[in-house]
């Protein structure tokens, strides 16, 4: 990893940890409301980004978990029905609005994390299956029949030749999971959870609209801070994975030497 | 005990009968090409082999074993695979593409790693300036050949292809098909191939299995097969020109008349009946020919008309090349040199035409 790849993952949590910290934060939403007190008071900003931060990454965990999962079992049936019914229920777990879900589950969940954990797992799944199952079905098929015909079991091609080659993509549909999730777990607060959201939600029901800034801010450089590091990730293989996936191509100067070499085979 | 038997198979796809009432044998070492038209079955047949497909009736035999009682994983190791889209790993680098199965057989890295630049050498490719390439940094004819020697790797006694030089250019697809038989020579691999091109089968095959409509039409060697088709299918499939096909087969060596060439060097030109002469350097390179008619005695030299090297034949050339060659320069002789460009022979139009004949007589 060279310097200019972390270049973008090091600004972006910078530019977090001025938000973070009570002194630059005051500063800055002092710049835009000019009053005093401007923060969420009933809170450290540490532990709001902690709180979210906690339950982002574990109903992103679950929801990366099915959505893996759903992939891996319409790839390997390969029978069209079982792709179109998990395409089907993921869709719609994303079309209806987690603060519906959210609505729905409390009689059944209660207040708290729980709800909003489940409402997000279900708003997560659809990136990551499309990704990750459009990934897999983007293998060459001739690959794949290679692999077949060389003797590698079912296993081996899956762990060791498409699992490899759709990573980039199975990536892309998690970074997007993840960086949605981020902004939708605001609205945990309204249901009792903890997070970004509360200062959010307090500053609209108490007009105190530095309140709200503050957490949209963090929020956004979060969603920065995690889509940084994912290109990070990307940069440091990219041009050669993208080149991989593509295969062979025919590049009729570096086969110039070979054919003069080959002329003497015969 | 023939090397691969099959014995009245029968596959159907769905409602499709896609191979019927197939029985033919393969000896080992033998080189066969399964040629026919679109859908006539051969690639079927092929899958049939490593068992990527099980037949609906009847049975195969390998080594005299039935094919159903084998691992169907552990069989396909003991087989190379070449298909025509190569399919090489993407991820993987060449040397790693190479050792495939090898790694999968568990072989010790020392031998893997010699095993690697072996099979780069024997398919023409520099081992230290290929082995650490990728796929998508090879061409075409490159990553062709990283498949052969894949398929190669693990010593296996037989070599399965399907359309291997399919999605290759015309003049990769000659030069691959002649260094296939110098492979042949070399390592003499039970070969089944599956094969749309005839002139490819002609030039490659020990014998030719040519299908129709999932059935055997005809099963023989390239010369026979020409020589005297089965039924009308065969002969429409084989073309009019079989009697100039089977030129492809011999090599100008088989009808090289001697040659008694003129030296620039020398002063004389010796006129011991002759109307016209090759002309060679000092070196005994070759540089053309000369009419004795039109020259005068002295200054004869200039009067030499140049020939370029391409134009000729080499000891490899086969007949219907050196026939399309003669026609080209007009010429009823075509010279014959060898690497260095001297002359070891020449072709006369009269005797080719007299084995065109002789053949025809035959039949």
């Amino acid at each position: 990893m060279n310097l200019k790849i972390l270049g973008g993952p090091i600004l972006a949590v910078s530019i977090l940890s001025v938000l973070i910290w009570p002194a630059s934060l005051e500063f800055l939403l002092r710049l835009v409301f000019s009053e005093e007190g401007s923060i969420y008071p009933f809170e450290e900003p540490l532990v709001l980004l902690a709180e979210h931060l906690g339950m982002v990454l574990a109903s992103s965990l679950a929801a990366c978990g099915a959505g893996l999962a759903a992939a891996l079992l319409s790839h390997l049936s390969r029978s069209a029905s079982v792709q179109k019914l998990f395409s089907f229920s993921t869709s719609l777990m994303q079309t209806v609005p987690p603060v519906a879900v959210l609505a729905l589950l409390i009689p059944v969940a209660g207040f708290g994390n729980g709800p909003v954990f489940l409402a997000l797992l279900f708003f997560g799944v659809l990136p990551v299956f499309n990704g990750a199952y459009g990934a897999l079905q983007t293998v060459p098929e001739g690959v794949r029949n290679a692999a077949r015909g060389c003797g590698f079991t079912g296993l081996q091609i899956l762990v060791g030749i498409e699992l490899p080659l759709a990573a980039p993509g199975i990536l892309a549909g998690i970074r997007t999971s993840l960086l949605i999730n981020i902004g939708t777990a605001t609205i945990g607060a309204t249901m009792g959870a903890g997070g970004l959201g509360r200062p959010i939600i307090a500053g609209i029901t108490q007009f105190r609209y530095a309140y709200v800034l503050q957490g949209a801010l963090t929020a956004a450089a979060l969603a920065l801070v995690i889509d940084r590091l994912f290109a990070a990730m990307v940069q440091d293989t990219g041009k050669e994975t993208q080149a991989r996936q593509h295969g062979p191509t025919h590049q009729k100067n570096q086969g110039a030497n070979t054919e003069v070499a080959l002329g003497k085979v015969h | 005990m023939s090397e691969l038997v099959f014995e009245q198979v029968h596959y159907t796809y769905g409602s499709i009968p896609a191979i019927t009432d197939l029985s033919f044998s393969v000896e080992r070492g033998e080189f066969v090409v399964l040629i026919g038209p679109s859908g006539c079955g051969k690639t079927t047949t092929l899958k049939l082999v490593n068992r990527l497909l099980e037949p609906t009736r009847g049975r195969i035999l390998l080594r005299g074993q039935d094919l159903s009682t084998f691992d169907p994983v552990a069989l396909r190791r003991s087989m190379g695979y070449v298909i025509q889209d190569v399919g090489l790993f993407p991820h993987w680098r060449v040397e790693d593409n190479i050792a495939a199965v090898p790694r999968l057989l568990k072989w010790p890295r020392e031998r893997i790693r010699d095993r690697v630049r072996e099979m780069l050498a024997l398919v023409g490719l520099d081992p230290e300036a290929y082995r650490r390439k990728f796929p998508h940094q090879l061409s075409g004819g490159e990553a062709q050949r990283v498949g052969i020697a894949r398929a190669l790797a693990a010593d296996p006694p037989l070599l399965l292809m399907d359309e291997p030089f399919g999605a290759l250019d015309p003049l990769q697809r000659a030069r691959h098909q002649r260094f296939l038989r110098a492979i042949q020579a070399k390592v003499r691999k039970t070969v089944l191939m599956v094969t749309h091109d005839l002139d490819e089968a002609i030039l490659l095959a020990d014998r030719m299995l040519v299908m129709n409509q999932g059935r055997a039409v005809q099963f023989d060697s390239p010369e026979a097969i020409l020589r005297s088709p089965n039924n009308a299918f065969v002969r429409r499939f084989v073309g009019t020109d079989r009697s100039l096909k089977r030129l492809i087969r011999l090599p100008v060596t088989c009808c090289m008349a001697a040659v008694h060439p003129l030296r620039l060097g020398s002063d004389s030109l010796e006129d011991n009946g002759r109307v016209w002469g090759w002309v060679v350097d000092e070196q005994d390179r070759f540089v053309g020919w000369i009419n004795f008619e039109d020259t005068e005695r002295e200054r004869w030299h200039d009067a030499v008309t140049p020939l370029s090297w391409e134009e000729c034949a080499t000891p490899e050339t086969n007949l219907k090349d050196a026939l399309s060659m003669m026609l080209a320069l007009g010429l009823k002789h075509l010279p014959v040199l060898d690497d260095l460009g001297r002359l070891v022979g020449e072709l006369n139009l009269p005797t080719i035409e007299s084995l065109l004949r002789e053949d025809s007589l035959e039949s």
